[in-house]
């Protein structure tokens, strides 16, 4: 066998720590090569980090992007003049209707926590996604983080093998109107996005190098940039280090990414689908530790034909949530995972002269489930004909307020973004209470 | 808008009651400045070392030679620089030889695409094509930042109409922009609201500077101007109030009665712009212009704004941090650093005719910039300039000095005529917008995100460009270890390893002896991915 640096890693030496490796190297000899106060601050820092963000929570986002009828689904008027051709069916919940297209969520309605009296006063994709995404308008001066960077900071460890946000969006409908910005949080929270196809780009080893090879460099990398961090007490320069430090760890959930690794039998409960899969996907990032996943699903934007898009589509949400739901349970995730369906708005209850359904923000529904929310509830209702919130009105920002506060994060609590602080929400928007557990 | 930002009025309080007693700049005696046509560096250090004295605390020594023709070289042309360019500066750096190379940079066309390619940063996020193309004339012209603020403004120069015409759909956005990237303040925090007690920035200061765009609207994605038309605010008590425009709250524009179009004007209006909208060319400036006004207000300001604005910018380009910080927060209670040194740059930029390229000379040849970046214990005050601040490079800086430094050494060496070397360095900046655009751009605050540590560990590409370009090549061809690891050092760092790293080196080479072209690849693999090489420092 090779003989081997004895300082860079060989075999069993990969399991210990940083620390260990650079005290194991002053042993060795290059001593003088150590003082990495930088480093060492960087450990500290994610030691702390790790007990107070160790909640363990994750966010799943359904985005349905172009916007789903809530008439079609969570708020049905069946008998109406608005209310289109489908029936309404009970569920779990007395007194509860969903649109006949959702049976199986009829059935977990007791589960599900609904919000049908949501006012986002914008109508268009690119503002109104990015709205919905970021709780609120950008200002002139100030661009708002999108929810999943945000979260993906608050319950992120900066030491974790996985990203921190991980978004598929494999359909190119309203995808550039939600380009998930961290803004000021730092690029660190930007997401790992898989448009094309479920492994993340650079994740994979090259063939032309060996395992033992990759890490062994990538120590003396640290080994020599650490030596420049000495003497220059800089947060760029640790952050450069805790980049490379996450390579690693990252690199070791490839096989999260490998759907073949689900059985066969739970990738046939959700069914086919690309959504079905990704969802499932997003299941198994939320069981590793990732705080946020979105997954897209596009085409609701039916300005003509909007119920045969509806009874196409419609089904295959109820089917994927309802086994996202179930998956959850079965696993015990289910207090720990919010799920989260929404579009940037809903659609008119006017049916136009093309059987379409048009951009409609003054009043249409969101769903949620899991994170402890009261299962059942229904907040907020529409008039009798949809085209009015009667009770309960709330915008982006409580919304935003309510997930924040069900995963354990104070909406309350201020950034500071030069020198001004900028709370998570804008002031005196709050969570709805009656829906948090 | 209602008032939603109680930290607004914190921070207009602060205002309120610093401005009773005047802002900052007033209380600097100008009579007592150096005279304007005192040497920059001189003065930058004459005031940079009175504050260190004050505070007793001694600065770092001057940084190396190979460091500072990097650094150098970095600020000025966006690249690391080449061996010949630090054997040649490393052999003598005397105060004349300092000075020469720092005019052969300045003076050579790759500052202009590389100033260029900052103010484009600066005005249009990097994103407009068309605007850089207009900013490559134009520092290649030598225009200086006052004509450049102007054309931005009118938009009546190609491609320059960019920086109106991209942000004309959102005036909000629009008016603060220009205030925060041409005047050094945000002033959208008195959008929402006035308060009783702030005497100088209100909701009227913030209306009274959208005033000047009041008449801009979008055609078809360029901006037209009409004659006419006034803007007009709800205060917090919910009143309408009207609004006449005026330069961060000094007296209001004087100007013409305008006349109301009659409906047969309009509709005439109606019919040119929907023909120019058509035809995709941009409405004419109208013979009263309120945005070229603007201009004129900004330049003739009594309290200095434009000037101060960007020598603080270009203070913070060359050293990491401003005079005054933050960038958007110059206002008269913000004090700077050093508020005579900033008053007298600014001073000295208005009697230069606002040349930027002179400004940027004067700071480059001062003691203040030449300072080594280490320091032991813990470090001093950033606004001492006692130590220079690693800096992360930007997205061009990385990846064109990547590319540059992954070539085979000869291709750029010193048996290459300098037209030539010219030529081809200028191919690889081309060849680098690329790679360039797979790094962040750093900020304030900046944190390195994880995907470049990942494109360049596994990507293919970052692999046969940089482990497998003419350096590689040209290491394998050498005979011995300790030549192959001075020799990387010497191409990726511009600087000798010393004797513990070529030990740390040497000792990783040996241990992989069967594999050695290999080994060596990934000892280059630690240097252009290691933190020496990612900033300038």
């Amino acid at each position: 066998m090779t003989p081997r640096f004895p300082g860079f890693c060989a075999t069993s030496a990969h399991d210990i720590s940083r620390r260990a490796f650079l005290s194991h190297s002053l042993a060795v000899g290059s001593g003088a090569l150590l003082g990495t106060a930088g480093a060492v601050h960087a450990l500290d820092e994610d030691s702390v980090n790790a007990a107070l963000r160790a909640t363990g929570k994750s966010v799943i986002l359904l985005w349905l992007a172009g916007g789903p009828s809530q008439l079609e689904t969570w708020d049905p008027k069946p008998g109406r003049p608005t209310g289109g051709p489908f029936a309404s069916i009970p569920t779990s919940v007395p007194g509860v209707h969903l649109g006949e297209l959702m049976p199986e969520m009829a059935r977990r309605m007791h589960k599900l926590t609904l919000i049908r009296s949501v006012n986002s006063r914008d109508a268009g994709h690119g503002t109104a996604a990015e709205m919905m995404l970021r709780g609120r308008k950008n200002e002139a001066a100030l661009m708002y983080p999108d929810i999943g960077c945000l979260i993906a900071k608050e319950l992120g460890r900066a030491d974790s093998k996985v990203p921190g946000y991980v978004s598929f969006y494999s359909q190119t409908e309203g995808r550039g109107n939600t380009n998930a910005t961290p803004s000021f949080l730092g690029a660190q929270y930007a997401p790992m996005i898989l448009n094309d196809g479920m492994m993340p780009p650079n994740l994979s080893r090259l063939a032309n190098i060996t395992s033992a090879d990759h890490r062994d460099r990538a120590q003396l990398r640290d080994l020599l940039s650490a030596r420049f961090a000495d003497n220059r007490g800089l947060e760029a320069v640790r952050s450069h280090a805790s980049a490379y430090a996450r390579v690693h760890g990252l690199m070791s959930s490839e096989p999260l990414f490998d759907i073949a690794q689900e059985p066969e039998s739970i990738r046939q409960r959700y069914g086919p689908s690309l959504f079905g899969q990704q969802v499932l996907m997003a299941r198994r990032m939320a069981e590793a530790g990732v705080p946020f996943i979105r997954v897209a699903r596009a085409w609701w934007d039916s300005h003509g034909q909007n119920f045969e898009t509806h009874q196409e589509m419609v089904p295959e949400l109820d089917h994927v949530m309802a086994t996202l739901m179930d998956d959850l349970e079965q696993r015990g995730m289910l207090e720990s995972t919010l799920v989260l369906a929404m579009g940037e708005f809903g659609r008119t209850p006017a049916i136009n002269p093309s059987l379409g359904r048009d951009h409609f923000a003054a009043a249409w529904s969101v769903a949620m489930f899991g994170a402890g929310l009261q299962g059942g509830a229904v907040f907020g209702r529409t008039d009798p004909d949809g085209q009015t919130v009667a009770e309960g009105e709330v915008g982006p920002g409580e919304i935003f307020a309510t997930v924040l506060a069900a995963v354990g994060i104070d909406p309350e609590k201020e950034y500071l973004v030069g020198s001004r602080p900028v709370p998570l929400v804008n002031p005196g928007i709050k969570p709805i209470r009656s829906l948090l557990a | 808008m209602n008032a939603q930002f109680p930290a607004c009025l914190v921070l207009l309080g602060a205002i309120a009651e610093s401005f009773a007693a005047g802002p900052w700049w007033r209380e600097v005696d100008r009579a007592t400045l150096p005279p304007l046509n005192q040497p920059i560096e001189q003065v930058v250090d004459q005031f940079v070392a009175r504050k260190l004295d004050a505070e007793r605390v001694s600065p770092a020594p001057d940084t190396a030679p190979e460091t500072l023709i990097r650094r150098l070289s970095l600020d000025l042309v966006g690249r690391v620089a080449t061996r010949a360019e630090i054997d040649a500066f490393s052999r003598g750096s005397s105060p004349l030889e300092l000075r020469q190379t720092v005019d052969r940079l300045i003076d050579s066309p790759a500052f202009d695409r590389y100033l260029a390619q900052e103010l484009n940063w600066l005005l249009m996020d990097g994103q407009s094509t068309e605007f850089r193309s207009y900013l490559d004339a134009a520092t290649k012209g030598r225009k200086s930042w006052d004509a450049i603020f102007a054309d931005a403004i009118r938009g009546s120069t190609a491609g320059a109409d960019r920086f109106v015409g991209s942000r004309v759909k959102d005036l909000d956005k629009l008016s603060n922009d220009v205030s925060v990237l041409f005047f050094g303040v945000n002033v959208s925090c008195a959008q929402c609201h006035d308060h009783p007690e702030v005497r100088s920035w209100n909701q009227d200061t913030y209306y009274g500077m959208k005033a000047f765009f009041g008449r801009t609207f979008d055609n078809g994605g360029f901006a037209g101007e009409r004659p006419y038309g006034e803007i007009s605010y709800k205060t917090v008590k919910g009143e309408e109030k009207a609004v006449r425009a005026h330069f961060l709250g000094g007296a209001p524009l004087e100007e013409p009665v305008a006349r109301e179009p009659s409906a047969e004007d309009k509709k005439q209006e109606k019919l040119l712009l929907d023909d120019l909208r058509n035809r995709k060319l941009a409405p004419p400036e109208p013979a009263y212009s309120r945005k070229a006004r603007l201009i004129e207000a900004a330049l003739r300001d009594p309290e200095g704004y434009f000037a101060r604005a960007v020598v603080n910018r270009t203070w913070h380009r060359l050293f990491g941090r401003g005079l005054v910080m933050p960038l958007d927060q110059m206002h008269g209670a913000n004090r700077p650093s050093h508020p005579e040194l900033l008053e007298w740059l600014a001073l000295r930029l208005q009697a230069d005719g606002f040349d930027l390229r002179g400004l940027i000379r004067g700071l480059v040849l001062s003691e203040a910039y030449r300072r080594d970046s280490r320091w032991n214990g813990s470090l001093p005050a950033p606004g001492l300039f006692a130590v220079a601040s690693p800096r992360p490079l930007n997205p061009r800086q990385y990846a064109v000095s990547l590319k540059l430094v992954s070539l085979d050494p000869a291709f750029l060496g010193p048996e290459i005529r300098p037209h030539e070397v010219a030529k081809r360095i200028e191919g690889i900046e081309a060849g680098a917008g690329g790679l360039a655009f797979r790094f962040e751009r750093p900020g304030d605050g900046f944190q390195f995100p994880v995907d470049e540590a990942l494109y360049l560990s596994n990507s293919p590409e970052a692999r046969d460009q940089f482990l497998n370009g003419g350096l590689a090549r040209h290491l394998d061809a050498l005979p011995e270890a300790n030549g192959r690891i001075r020799t990387a050092y010497r191409a990726v760092l511009g600087r000798d390893a010393d004797p513990e790293e070529t030990g740390t080196v040497r000792q990783y080479l040996e241990s992989r002896a069967d594999r050695p072209q290999e080994a060596m690849r990934q000892v280059l693999w630690a240097l252009l991915t290691g933190s020496e090489f990612r900033f300038n420092h």
